[in-house]
């Protein structure tokens, strides 16, 4: 019997796994955070209080996990580790995505690159006085205190592990018996690295890239010196040439390209996501499928691999990616892949991203014989025998055959 | 008035009107111009008076830069200094040959497409194209419908890492790269002959666009007979090898850091299933330009067999070393022909495509209907190897029994027993057309125009009226008349062909779109047909597309409760697959994500 326990961290993910066994039970954490549009009504604070308060009263050494799982660096994943107490946490293994490994030459260009663009976001929609939109590409931003207790923190010296795609090859479980793990993402197949860059820079990075690089000249500025001696100022040019004078909103036009913005920033927000590790964990007949946030891309390789297939088949535990977005789960991993399994949902609704989650995608989960669980709804639930819920709602739990 | 018409007639007296206006251009752009050391060329454009933009009758060049707020000086092709050489030469430094080599290329591309339709062009309202080479500071140019239908073309410095053959951060202009002008200018043709493609209500409609814009640029290669006998020669008639001929915008490609060409002819190997994995519409629509491209290599393999074996003493097999050149000539011209009269045939196609939600397999279905038209029997199998090329990337014809000739054509509308189309309407239509061929751009209308097009338009739509269950319009909806000329060609045994072509388009009631429309992501819910006549106003063929209608309405229709399925099916779908969805508003997310502007900044 294993358990899963859900927080109720609002829009973002935190997700407590235990394996009962003699003595002290295996613990793992897959992370921890919540989306700054999308607090829930428990603070994150209180969230890794009553996480560390649960392990400690495994034993009576200190609190210790056996395995700390970040699974990208999005806010809404990692926020809660930027805490003091997680420093008397004694852990066993932090497993982050390979495109953390500050060793890898491949990751650091690619960690900088996503930066670069989030950051040249950022400035843009600040600079517009979007502050909304600002604040939705900071989830992107690398949050360094977060990040440096994964790189470097916990108590017990842990080691980390650099996650990439291992395919359908089981890696032992230390700790679990009949327990193992199946590496699933993120690819580090140059064909699949795509889904991983962000976006190309665009019309919105012009300005920042001028700023940031002298070298590249004054951009704007260097403009009026494209075609010296052939510059005519609006005026005589309408004076002169009145045939070719046109309306001034279609000029106007030229210059502004939201739409162009919006999509860089989904872009990148998919980019990092699609850097998520994905991984399938073995106890006994259990399958638990954690994806992360892996969206549209990052699925691809996995449903058109037949050993991963017939392996996600068997899932008995569905973490939800991405909150149930419109392509967090292809609909073709809902339809046809997945059979009768209990899924979680870890979801708070926000304005901007109403239909997150996606009404079919949460339809078709709910069909029996599968069953859900979610942060937010509460219809159905209690039919699923095995769910227990905290009493102030801090967290619900599903019990797991093994 | 008298006066300057005396003055005028006094002129024209004294010079005959030149016919062509030889201008020079970059072949494909500044930076394969520099590594072959020679590839600028000369292309005439019908002659036209212009004033300084250049400005002419359909197209306007404006050069304002949007990051400078300035204008640069236009160009005055008229100016005698630049008459007596052919244009300005080519040169990065002058935004006045800029300007030129954008009215150069419009220019061609129109006229090509003038022939192929076989009528005069005409924007909608008698507006000008309007063109601006440097209108932003980006690594992009794009068509904007919505804005009036202007052409913008931006300007960028090369990567710096990874400038392909450029200098890093060179600056690279789109407007110098003539595959974007002819991709840009394809959008704004394809847009004026069926507004409503700007629609996206099924996976294929922005594919279309995009690929037919694709395919309209590499064609528009072989229409310059030194370039192409250069790289037959180079590369010993095989033109599948890599060539700027076969690729587009290497330049742009390269100077945005991909290491390539943006896109070529030359797709992967042929895969029937690819299109079942490919959903953004540039990629989509490169399938369909290699289906093209596929038919066009066959048919040119097979015309210059022959040649090869005259040239050979039989075997085929050409020697090592230069061929001659008198071969390169006749198998460069034997390319050429094959690629134009591919290149008409997808541009024929249009007669016959619906006003509304095109796919891969109307068009194709479109091609071969217009085809054997003007060549009922496709003696130099060029129809039979654009089938093949078709089938060979999976792009299958829907509702047809067999992939030969007759089953792909659109059906003869005989069985729907329509009346004839108003004799009146059709003889203004033919007389109208008739006219336009004999007058020259750029000068006043002689004759008065023949007709009231608002006469015809009200005709018409009673027409419609009358039959609308024959036409494919049944189901509850407004009935517009979208569009009606006629076109002249010549067919295979010479002669001449009058078409008339109307087209209906059907928009459904404002409460159904308000049922459906948010769900549907903002798409406009809309049927229509297109008719063909011939010059007695015997209907020949009726495409049509029903107008989604809800299942549970009085009315509905099989084809109509199809289509809305289909729209809801591809909604899904792109849900699916689009990225924005969380940043836009639901209930226009779908129009908002799918726009020329965005989906190529996303890939170019």
């Amino acid at each position: 019997m294993a358990t899963v326990r859900m927080y109720n961290v609002g829009f973002g993910d935190s997700f407590l796994v235990t394996v009962p066994r003699r003595g002290r039970p295996w613990r793992m954490l897959v992370d921890c955070g919540v989306h700054m549009q999308g607090a829930g009504e428990h603070d994150l604070d209180s969230i890794v209080e009553d996480i560390i308060n649960t392990v400690a009263a495994d034993s009576d050494t200190r609190p210790r996990i056996d395995v700390v799982v970040a699974t990208h660096r999005h806010r809404d994943h990692i926020a809660g580790f930027d805490n003091e107490r997680w420093h008397d946490v004694e852990v066993g293994e932090v497993w982050l995505p390979w495109v953390e490994d500050p060793e890898d030459a491949d990751a650091v260009a690619l960690r900088n690159r996503q930066q670069a663009a989030a950051l040249n976001l950022h400035t843009h929609f600040a600079a517009g006085g979007d502050d909304d939109r600002a604040e939705f590409v900071l989830n992107s931003l690398s949050n360094d205190d977060a990040m440096w207790v994964l790189q470097n923190g916990f108590a017990g010296a842990p080691k980390r592990r650099y996650i990439s795609a291992q395919g359908a090859k089981a890696h032992p479980l230390p700790g679990v018996r009949g327990g193992c793990v199946y590496f699933l993402g993120p690819p580090r197949d140059p064909r699949n690295l795509a889904a991983m860059d962000p976006p190309k820079a665009q019309r919105w990075l012009a300005p920042s890239v001028t700023a940031a690089s002298p070298a590249a000249g004054a951009g704007a500025a260097a403009a009026p010196d494209l075609f010296p001696g052939f510059t005519v100022p609006a005026g005589d040019f309408a004076r002169r040439h009145p045939h070719l004078v046109v309306d001034d909103k279609l000029l106007a036009s030229f210059r502004e390209e939201p739409v162009d913005t919006l999509t860089a920033a989904s872009l990148l927000d998919r980019a990092v996501n699609n850097t998520s590790v994905m991984f399938l964990l073995q106890v006994g007949d259990a399958l638990l499928l954690f994806p992360g946030d892996a969206q549209w891309g990052a699925w691809q390789p996995l449903l058109d691999d037949a050993d991963v297939r017939s392996l996600l088949t068997r899932t008995t535990l569905y973490k939800v990616s991405h909150h149930g977005s419109h392509n967090g789960t292809p609909v073709e991993m809902a339809t046809d892949v997945l059979g009768g399994v209990l899924s979680l949902i870890s979801v708070r609704p926000i304005e901007r991203w109403a239909h997150i989650p996606k009404e079919e995608l949460v339809a078709s989960l709910l069909t029996p014989p599968r069953h859900l669980v979610s942060s937010v709804f509460v219809d159905n639930e209690a039919a699923v025998t095995g769910v227990r819920c905290h009493p102030t709602g801090l967290w619900k739990e599903a019990e797991l055959a093994t | 008035m008298m006066m300057r018409a005396m003055a005028v007639a006094e002129q024209a007296a004294r010079y005959p009107e030149p016919d062509r206006r030889p201008l020079q251009v970059f072949a494909f752009d500044p930076m394969v111009a520099r590594l072959s050391g020679q590839e600028t060329t000369v292309i005439s454009v019908p002659y036209e008076p212009l004033s300084p933009g250049p400005s002419g009758e359909l197209i306007q060049v404006i050069d304002y830069d949007s990051a400078a707020g300035c204008y640069y000086e236009p160009v005055d092709l008229d100016d005698p200094r630049v008459l007596l050489q052919d244009g300005l030469p080519p040169t990065e430094r002058d935004p006045r040959f800029h300007q030129q080599m954008v009215y150069a290329v419009v220019s061609a591309l129109l006229e090509n497409f003038e022939r192929a339709l076989g009528r005069r062009f005409r924007w909608r309202g008698d507006k000008r194209l309007r063109a601006f080479p440097h209108a932003f500071l980006g690594r992009n140019a794009l068509f904007d419908p919505d804005m009036d239908g202007t052409l913008q073309f931006g300007y960028f410095r090369a990567d710096e890492k990874n400038p392909g053959r450029n200098l890093p951060g060179q600056t690279v202009f789109t407007c110098l790269s003539h595959d974007i002008i002819v991709h840009e200018a394809t959008h704004a043709l394809v847009h004026r002959l069926r507004e409503r493609y700007k629609e996206p209500t099924n996976l294929d409609v922005y594919a279309f666009h995009e690929g037919f814009a694709d395919a309209v640029a590499l064609f528009q290669h072989f229409t310059l007979p030194d370039i192409v006998d250069r790289y037959i020669q180079q590369n010993r008639t095989d033109l599948t090898a890599r060539t700027p001929l076969v690729d587009l915008a290497e330049q742009f490609g390269e100077g945005s850091g991909m290491g390539r060409a943006l896109r070529s002819a030359l797709g992967d190997a042929p895969d029937p299933s690819l299109i079942n994995r490919t959903f953004e519409p540039h990629r989509r629509g490169s399938i369909l330009v290699a289906a093209i491209f596929d038919g066009f290599f066959t048919a040119y393999q097979t015309a210059i067999a022959d040649l090869l074996r005259i040239a050979t003493a039989g075997s085929g097999v050409l020697p090592a070393g230069a061929i001659h050149p008198d071969l390169v000539r006749r198998v460069s011209l034997e390319a050429r022909t094959a690629a134009q009269r591919i290149l008409t045939m997808c541009i024929r196609a249009f007669q016959y495509l619906p006003p509304v939600d095109v796919t891969f397999s109307d068009f194709l279905r479109s091609i071969v209907t217009a085809d054997r038209d003007l060549y009922p029997s496709d003696e130099d199998g060029l129809r039979t190897a654009l089938i093949e090329g078709f089938r060979r990337r999976g792009i299958y014809p829907s509702m047809v029994t067999s992939l030969a000739d007759e089953a792909l054509s659109w059906p003869d509308a005989s069985d729907r027993n329509l009346p004839p189309v108003d004799r009146e309407v059709i003889n203004a239509l033919v007389l109208d057309t008739a006219v336009g061929f004999r007058e020259r751009r750029g000068e006043a209308q002689v004759t008065k125009p023949v007709f009231d097009p608002a006469w015809a338009a009200a005709k018409l739509h009673q027409y419609a009226l009358n039959n609308l269950d024959r036409l494919g319009l049944a189901g509850p909806g407004r009935i517009k008349v979208d569009g009606f000329h006629a076109a002249f060609r010549h067919g295979s045994n010479g002669q001449l062909r009058v078409d008339v072509v109307i087209r209906y388009l059907q928009s459904v009631p404002p409460e159904v779109q308000e049922k459906f429309g948010a769900a549907l992501g903002g798409i406009a819910m809309r049927g229509g047909s297109t008719v063909v006549a011939d010059a007695t106003g015997r209907v020949r063929h009726v495409i049509t597309k029903a107008v989604p209608t809800d299942p549970d309405a009085a009315g509905a229709t099989d084809g109509g409760v199809a289509r809305l399925h289909g729209l809801r099916q591809w909604v899904a779908q792109f849900d699916g697959h689009d990225l924005l969805a969380p940043w836009v508003k639901a209930d226009s997310r779908v129009v908002q994500s799918l726009n020329f502007g965005r989906i190529d900044s996303a890939v170019m």
